[in-house]
């Protein structure tokens, strides 16, 4: 191989890497990596109870920021700070028998300064109740996201109303 | 020499011959007498259905109760992306609508177009001031709705089961551009 050929490669290797780790570490990809764990923590097989319950919701502290605003739509209001979004989302893992949430048609658009972020998702939760009936909801959420300490939080989040309510 | 190659004539047996034509005839059967030709045609057939079905006619799972008696919940239809490519949406067609994208659609059918004045009295629905016809709607709940006036863009969206409760029942106005295209059902 000529000396050329091999300074081609080599730089072709390192861009590769370099493309591989910007890739890995992207706000998107950490983004998606939080969306994905909230969508980990709140689906479950078997329903949750008591502490289990209280302790698995804990675990998505760390992925909302602390004056977090969800405004979950008709008939419902909004949860405001993230201990009321915890305690929410303890009491759906305790009263659901079982469920899966998933976050699909994700497209995130980061900020020009990298600190924020807004996501446009759909949310759709395919809940099991006692007598193995499956039932589904989606709906389109719209997201912001911020960094705080390195790490990206949801800060606000509403739902969108496809069809407009008449009534 | 000659021997030899008397021997190895006679070591080929018929049932030799017999699997060898068998094997040939399978092969070219499955590949064809041209494996090239076939192979392009197995991938223009995987692109074509990639095309087809991923752009065009989308199939999609019914889930729910709201379409029926029209969709079964389960039910497969194909949602024809074309269908209102030189043409627009109908009253009574039955659409198919985004979210966030297409991975998930709702499926309702149209009751209200653009400036019409919609209501809803005792179950039945009034548009422009007159009964509209609803031959898919197999029972009526009585539903109320005042009077709503669409906009150039919104069409008033409805699901089929007007017999369960209207505070179950997602249905309201949406915009032209939340329309995906129309349905086929089967």
């Amino acid at each position: 191989m000529s000396r050329l050929s091999r300074g081609g490669l080599l730089i072709g290797v390192v861009s590769a890497l370099a493309g591989a780790y910007l890739w890995w570490n992207s706000p998107e990809r950490q983004i998606r990596r939080v969306l994905a764990n909230v969508a980990d923590i709140m689906s479950h097989d078997a329903p949750v109870q008591g502490l289990a319950a209280a302790s698995a919701a804990a675990g998505l502290q760390q992925y909302f920021a602390t004056d977090v605003v969800i405004e979950t739509g008709r008939p419902f209001g909004a949860l405001t700070g993230r201990d009321t979004v915890v305690a929410a989302a303890a009491r759906v893992l305790t009263f659901a028998p079982a469920m899966r949430l998933e976050f699909v048609d994700t497209k995130i658009a980061v900020a020009g300064d990298r600190q924020s972020a807004s996501v446009d998702c759909t949310v759709m939760a395919t809940a099991t109740d006692q007598a193995g009936q499956e039932s589904v909801d989606a709906r389109e959420v719209i997201m912001t996201m911020a960094l705080v300490n390195g790490n990206w939080v949801i800060s606000s989040g509403r739902v969108v109303e496809v069809l407009e309510p008449v009534s | 020499m000659a021997d030899t190659s008397a021997r190895t004539a006679a070591s080929v047996t018929t049932s030799d011959v017999s699997r060898r034509r068998t094997s040939s005839r399978y092969r070219s059967f499955v590949i064809g007498s041209r494996p090239g030709r076939t192979l392009a045609r197995a991938l223009a057939l995987v692109i074509g259905s990639v095309i087809v079905f991923g752009y065009v006619l989308i199939p999609v799972r019914g889930e729910g109760p709201s379409m029926h008696p029209t969709l079964r919940d389960g039910q497969f239809v194909l949602v024809n992306t074309f269908a209102y490519w030189r043409s627009e949406p109908s009253r009574g067609d039955i659409v198919a609508l985004s979210l966030a994208g297409r991975h998930v659609l709702y499926i309702k059918r149209i009751v209200g177009m653009p400036g019409d004045r919609v209501r809803i009295a005792a179950g039945t629905v009034y548009v422009n001031g007159a009964v509209l016809d609803e031959p898919y709607v197999a029972r009526r709940n009585r539903w109320n709705v005042d009077e709503v006036v669409l906009e150039a863009d919104e069409y008033l969206l409805i699901g089929d089961n007007r017999a369960m409760p209207m505070r179950l029942h997602d249905f309201g106005k949406a915009r032209r551009n939340r329309i995906v295209g129309r349905v086929i059902r089967w």
